[in-house]
């Protein structure tokens, strides 16, 4: 018996923990002097007292009516499970602390011993890692933020680049027929000698420059807002032969309908849409021919598909171009705002038909429009 | 080709689209000008060889040589022509920056006839 009170003597003297033991008024019966320490009371002074003393607010009201509770009802709170709370020194300062309780009896009265330790060390290494967690987040929110705005930018300063070279094709466009208008109206306003006849020729000119103007804004409005195909059984032939019929063409370009043309079945396009894009590549055509030369249109049918063939004998497309080709707003001509064949590719891309081209530089070009046969 | 004598107001005027060839032509044959046209960079080298121009109004973007490249070498040919370019592209990224170093004015395009008309005479009074 007295050796297992000298073990109980030592464990509790030894004890880096406080153990206090309380009676069921919460009345302290014994404190360890690791309590006098953690709380820096002397034991004198805790001894008998209340052990809400050594809690601050508002654990310290509430403590009695806990005790009492628990005693009539049972409910546990932290008896047998443990919990961190906060412990109030005799200078009124607050730590954190970790509480674990447990009951006995001693002679028909429950009693309770409760073991705190002081978790400041804890507590601060917990709340240093929390921070850091919070500062590490905080870098990271940062870091991406800064991400976000460069990758902002960087669309953003593309979209000027697209903006500004579509802006440069289309000031280009306008400025040239501008540029006619307003010579002819100083003319008009000016000249000394105009016949009446040279009077109405600038007015015709200025009309047809307008006319011109719109056509620029036409075409733009036509890529902005590209309507729906209207998909109808469609001869090739006779179209084409419209086509060549109404588009300007020098007498040094020979034109060549070829009799294959007439023998392909019919296809299933928007026949105004597919007129634009023929007018486009038969246009281009002419335009690389500035010497004269020949335009050649073929066709060719197998069972699952008809291709038309325009070919001619210009100056050819260089391998640096051939890449950028259906690219909006790429042009090698020097008039023009690069928008033929970006709308043209859209346009058959639209109509389940597709567009490819062979180009030998000096030689020629040939644009190929497949499309699916009907089934 | 024998070269005619010099005129006194011979202006070349070089651009690729025939509405302005026409209109600057009758604007300046109304003015007392001898003019020729010429529709790209090869015409007027080839109109410069047989005869000489006080003026040179020449297009910067043409179909071929440009206008700047044009005006250098008119400038072997025909020295004491005097170019003014006319250009769409001025203050845009198409006009080259060698146009700040020109030694002769560049003018955009809508053409403002009442600013080109005193640059003319300028020349022919230099």
């Amino acid at each position: 018996m007295e050796q297992q009170l000298n073990r109980f003597v030592a464990v509790m003297e030894t004890a880096v923990d406080a153990i206090i033991t309380i009676d069921s008024r919460g009345r302290m019966e014994m404190v360890n002097p690791a309590t006098e320490r953690m709380f820096g009371y002397a034991s004198d002074e805790l001894l008998g007292r209340n052990v809400s003393i050594l809690m601050p607010s508002p654990y310290r009201e509430e403590h009695d009516r806990y005790l009492k509770t628990y005693l009539r009802t049972g409910v546990k709170k932290i008896i047998g499970i443990g919990r961190q709370t906060m412990g109030r020194r005799k200078d009124g300062t607050e730590f954190p602390i970790h509480l674990a309780v447990s009951e006995f009896h001693e002679q028909g009265e429950r009693k309770f011993a409760g073991i705190i330790r002081d978790i400041s060390d804890l507590r601060q290494a917990q709340d240093e890692l929390q921070r850091l967690n919070q500062e590490l987040e905080e870098r990271v929110a940062e870091r991406t933020a800064a991400l976000e705005r460069a990758q902002e930018l960087l669309i953003a300063k593309e979209k000027l680049a697209m903006l500004g070279q579509v802006a440069g094709g289309i000031a280009h466009e306008i400025r040239n027929p501008l540029n006619v208008i307003k010579t002819s109206t100083f003319f008009l306003l000016n000249a000394r000698t105009a016949t009446e006849e040279k009077r109405h020729e600038h007015l015709q000119r200025i009309d047809r420059q307008v006319h011109l103007i719109n056509a620029v804004i036409s075409a733009l409005a036509d890529v902005a807002r590209m309507p729906t195909p209207v998909r109808r059984a469609v001869a090739l032939a006779p179209l084409l032969q419209s086509i060549v019929a109404t588009t300007e063409m020098p007498s040094s370009i020979e034109v060549v309908l070829e009799a294959s043309l007439a023998e392909l079945p019919c296809v299933s396009v928007d026949a105004e849409q597919m007129t634009i894009v023929f007018r486009n590549i038969i246009r281009n055509a002419r335009d690389a021919m500035p010497q004269g030369g020949m335009l050649r249109i073929d066709g060719h049918a197998d069972g699952e598909s008809v291709t038309v063939s325009i070919s001619d004998t210009g100056i050819g497309i260089s391998s640096e171009a051939a890449p950028r080709i259906g690219q909006p707003m790429f042009t090698t001509k020097a008039r023009g705002m690069g928008l033929g064949l970006a709308v043209s590719y859209a346009i058959v891309q639209r109509n389940g038909a597709h567009i490819d081209f062979d180009s030998v530089p000096g030689q020629g070009t040939t644009f190929r429009i497949v499309f699916p046969v009907e089934s | 080709m024998e070269r005619q004598p010099s005129g006194i107001r011979d202006l070349l005027i070089v651009d690729d689209d025939p509405d302005i060839r026409i209109n600057l032509r009758d604007i300046f044959e109304d003015l007392g000008f001898s003019i020729d046209t010429a529709v790209d960079a090869q015409e007027a080298l080839t109109l410069a060889r047989s005869r000489r121009y006080q003026v040179l109004l020449v297009d910067f973007r043409m179909p071929g040589m440009d206008g700047v490249r044009l005006v250098e070498q008119m400038q072997h040919l025909c020295p004491e022509a005097v170019p003014i370019m006319i250009t769409a592209h001025l203050g845009s990224s198409e006009f080259p920056d060698r146009a700040q170093d020109l030694r002769f004015p560049v003018l955009p395009k809508p053409i403002d006839v009442g600013r080109l008309l005193p640059l003319v005479e300028k020349a022919l009074a230099g």
